[in-house]
């Protein structure tokens, strides 16, 4: 489990996370909301210390993640930023360098490394595409290729920094079905979302961020009943029978 | 497994390298036909002029240049990769002048050779290269400051070689040589240190392929691989300035080979490190010895400094790079 202990943190001598308190269980799938600018994604960066926590601790099954070597982190933790390089390479060693934590000397990829990359490629329909250059793609298809190198990591913990981006409303459906499996078949999927009636649908739980601290956690149900997300986003959600709507209004 | 494309990439290269060598060997103000070549190559006592021509002036003539345009396009290749920066290259970014400003130092010491020069060129490329990829770090700077900064450094570097010149008059001559960049006092005694200081670098980058393009996917995906990025950058920009520092240290400041051939090699690989590196190694060796073949023939019997070939090749591609305002790398 993954413990978030009175977390902060920021960037230089400026505080963006204040004491942000909650737990990441395997098996769960936690979206997290909030309008532009509140922490989520200096919150996801903390995570697997990529940003130095200021305050606080950040506990991986009971031990800091501050003691961890970074390879072990990342063998336990995937990690997909939002903005990306569009490095010169193909799609299918973007997605081998996923296993990047596991190489052993002489830092060449085995042919099991190959097979998990093939896999992965294979989850998110992009194999036919491995031998294209990731320049010559389409920001979807691109993003599927991120994907794919994540799902490579093989980590315990996968945090996705606005997977959804790029993608169209077939692929965002297909991605959030994925997720679902993949923190079905025992992996804590933390993502950050804009997309309201999606996050709710298919999330085990809901964290809503508001200028630096959590101000809700709890199941898509309760978020979408405490009118924290109309006090937050200003809209109003309707829960039916497992579905989610987002009622706009025209002023 | 090894793809057809890779081999058949593999085979023409080493082919273009083996006919550029071939060409460097055979053409000069003596021309030599290949029975010729092969009777010089057998003259082991160097008693024909063939012999002599072949054997102390165009085998240490085209070695270096293969060496150092290997050297200089894998720094490229490898300063492109760490910065995140298709338009930067050892000579756009200061780090030729950084190591070009050391030897004119040696020089003004009495320092014309040996594993000293060398290793004051290094330290000269690798001191320049931690400061402008520590400026690009600290503010985030965009491809177009970089180059800037390069700039300003190439600038104020060659005012300090300029400096130096002008109190210690006898350095002027090596200065002239160096600021150009010709391979024609390449012996093969000069070349021994740099060549092994080459090699060495060159052997240790291929080991580290992967690094380099995990580097090349951005700071944050890096550090979520689970890479000390920090202390990966300052160990390529290391091996970087090695390359640099040997070549230029050997033919002076060559510029723009760093640029040239990792551009045209992702062309063709359109692959990682794993291809770019060692392709760059081949490519960048055979586009100098052509270069410089082309140099010291074409206006016979003036010899043309190669860099200044090079300077007339590559300009303007750096202007259609900067025009087209990319280079294989992006960002989302």
């Amino acid at each position: 489990m993954l413990e978030l202990w009175d977390l902060r943190a920021g960037y230089g001598h400026s505080e963006v996370l204040h004491g942000i308190r909650a737990n990441l269980c395997p098996g769960q799938l936690v979206c997290i909301l909030g309008p532009n600018g509140c922490g989520k994604s200096t919150l996801l960066k903390t995570l697997p210390g990529i940003l130095p926590i200021t305050g606080g601790k950040i506990l991986l099954d009971g031990r800091a993640v501050t003691d961890y070597p970074r390879t072990a982190l990342a063998k336990r933790m995937a990690y997909l930023s939002q903005g990306r390089r569009i490095p010169a390479m193909t799609v299918g060693e973007l997605v081998l360098h996923g296993r990047f934590p596991h190489l052993q000397f002489p830092r060449r990829y085995s042919a099991e490394d190959r097979r998990i990359a093939e896999d992965a490629m294979a989850q998110m329909g992009i194999s036919a595409e491995a031998k294209r250059p990731l320049s010559a793609l389409s920001g979807g298809m691109r993003q599927s290729a991120c994907l794919a190198m994540a799902l490579a990591q093989q980590a315990d913990y996968i945090l996705l920094d606005e997977p959804t981006t790029y993608l169209d409303i077939g692929h965002q459906l297909a991605l959030m079905r994925l997720l679902r499996s993949i923190a079905d078949g025992g992996c804590a999927v933390a993502a950050i979302m804009h997309d309201l009636p999606l996050a709710l649908t298919y999330a085990d739980a809901v964290w809503v961020m508001r200028n630096g601290v959590l101000v809700m956690s709890g199941t898509p149900g309760e978020v979408c009943t405490s009118g924290v997300l109309h006090e937050v986003f200003g809209v109003d959600m309707i829960a039916d029978n497992g579905s989610y709507y987002c009622r706009l209004r025209r002023d | 497994m090894i793809h057809k494309k890779t081999v058949l990439l593999a085979v023409g290269a080493l082919l273009f390298a083996l006919l550029s060598v071939l060409a460097g060997l055979m053409s000069g103000a003596a021309g030599l036909t290949l029975t010729e070549l092969w009777d010089a190559f057998a003259d082991t006592q160097r008693a024909t002029a063939a012999g002599r021509i072949v054997w102390y002036v165009r085998v240490p003539r085209v070695a270096g240049a293969m060496i150092c345009g290997a050297a200089l396009a894998v720094s490229g290749a490898v300063i492109q990769g760490v910065l995140g920066n298709p338009l930067a290259s050892p000579g756009m970014i200061g780090i030729n002048a950084g190591a070009g400003f050391a030897v004119v130092l040696c020089a003004a010491c009495g320092i014309l050779g040996g594993w000293r020069l060398s290793a004051a060129a290094f330290l000269g490329a690798f001191l320049t290269a931690l400061t402008v990829s520590a400026a690009a770090h600290r503010f985030g700077a965009s491809d177009s400051i970089v180059i800037l900064i390069g700039a300003a450094v190439n600038s104020l570097l060659g005012a300090c070689s300029d400096t130096v010149t002008t109190l210690v008059p006898d350095v002027s001559i090596q200065s002239t040589f160096f600021r150009a960049g010709d391979f024609s006092s390449v012996t093969a005694q000069s070349l021994r240190v740099p060549s092994v200081i080459i090699l060495c670098a060159l052997g240790l980058l291929l080991f580290l392929t992967n690094e380099l393009d995990v580097l090349g996917l951005g700071e944050e995906t890096a550090r979520g691989l689970g890479m000390h990025t920090g202390r990966m950058r300052v160990l390529f920009l290391l091996l970087a300035a090695l390359l640099a520092g040997a070549a230029v240290s050997t033919a002076g400041l060559l510029s723009f080979i760093g640029l040239l051939v990792p551009h045209a090699v992702r062309r063709l690989t359109g692959g990682g490190a794993g291809m770019l590196l060692p392709m760059c190694a081949v490519l960048g060796g055979a586009f100098t010895v052509l270069c410089d073949t082309a140099a010291r023939t074409l206006f016979a019997p003036y010899e043309l400094p190669v860099g200044i070939l090079l300077a007339f090749l590559g300009a303007p591609f750096f202007l259609f790079l900067l025009l087209r305002g990319r280079g294989g790398q992006d960002h989302a």
